[in-house]
């Protein structure tokens, strides 16, 4: 794959991004999600239909034998990002690793109940409910500590 | 390597929870003893009250260990059964320990109903702990949530 760029003080100041390709493969769609990333927009498939996903609609992204899900209240997406990117990208717009194989949207969160064990129960706007794994508990404490202090 | 410092954790924990629970009972012992007028214990009720105390902790740690993950069912239903089970045990062995003999009948009697009640006490901390916890998060992901919204208007 070749990567030009193309820099002239004559074109707007906005950049410009065309991609040539005969046809969207397996690469150009990481290289589309990369950059809906920038935009902290997700990228998900239904079949073989792409859709742009807003960071709020989504509730939770989950990884289901070696494939990641994105959750949103109306629809459920196949992502082509690993559960570590969307962790790392999306972090600061509150998207926590609440388990080995699962990302949670905090924004997406309704209410929390502490359990036994020390574990938390997060309710979503969905009504569905996300188990807090002991492991990372601490650290989504921290997290709404931090928030919360600002 | 990591199996025998993971043991010795295991262990330090153990050792933990049973010198815990010991010095209640034998605190509870002594008070009484000291009611009745006696200000001797014997020495094998000691050794007997730890013995019997660090196999019950560890019998706790091994059905409730806290590296493990429980459903909420599945920990009350282990809480309650080691709760059960210590009772009966220590009645047990300070019947056939001999561990107040001598002593009137409301002595004994005492132990058990403070041991009741110190299990008790710790669910009905552990369910005020809970609530409280609960508040103080729902608090803090308001106030999280909050912010979210400010960083979003200011984008």
């Amino acid at each position: 794959m070749n990567i030009k760029i193309d820099k002239n003080n004559a074109y707007d100041p906005e950049p410009e991004i065309i991609i040539r390709c005969r046809e969207i493969d397996d690469k150009v769609q990481n290289i589309l999600s990369l950059l809906n990333m920038q935009k902290k927009k997700l990228l998900g498939f239904i079949e073989q239909t792409e859709h742009v996903i807003e960071q709020g609609e989504v509730l939770y992204c989950e990884s289901v034998e070696g494939v990641v899900f994105i959750y949103t209240e109306k629809q459920v997406y196949r992502s082509t990002y690993t559960l570590n990117e969307i962790e790392n990208i999306f972090s600061g717009a509150g998207f926590f690793r609440c388990s080995k194989s699962m990302v949670l949207n905090i924004n997406s969160i309704k209410s929390l109940k502490s359990e036994f064990g020390n574990r938390i129960d997060a309710l979503l706007s969905s009504g569905e409910h996300i188990l807090i794994s002991r492991h990372y508990v601490k650290q989504f404490r921290i997290v709404l500590k931090e928030a919360g202090s600002l | 390597m990591k199996k025998i410092i993971g043991y010795c954790i295991w262990e330090l924990k153990n050792d933990f929870i049973a010198s815990t629970y010991f010095a209640v009972i034998f605190l509870m012992y002594c008070i009484t003893r000291l009611i009745i007028g006696t200000k001797n214990v014997d020495i094998f009720v000691v050794f007997e009250m730890y013995v019997t105390i660090y196999a019950l902790s560890t019998l706790q740690k091994l059905i409730l260990d806290d590296d493990k993950e429980y459903s909420e069912k599945a920990f009350i239903l282990r809480a309650t059964f080691i709760s059960v089970i210590s009772v009966i045990v220590i009645a047990a062995v300070s019947v056939l320990g001999g561990w107040f003999e001598g002593m009137p009948l409301w002595a004994s009697i005492t132990i058990y109903a403070m041991l009741i009640l110190s299990y008790l006490t710790v669910w009905i901390i552990l369910k005020l702990g809970k609530k409280y916890d609960t508040q103080k998060l729902n608090e803090q992901l308001a106030k999280y949530k909050g912010n979210s919204k400010i960083e979003e208007n200011e984008v």
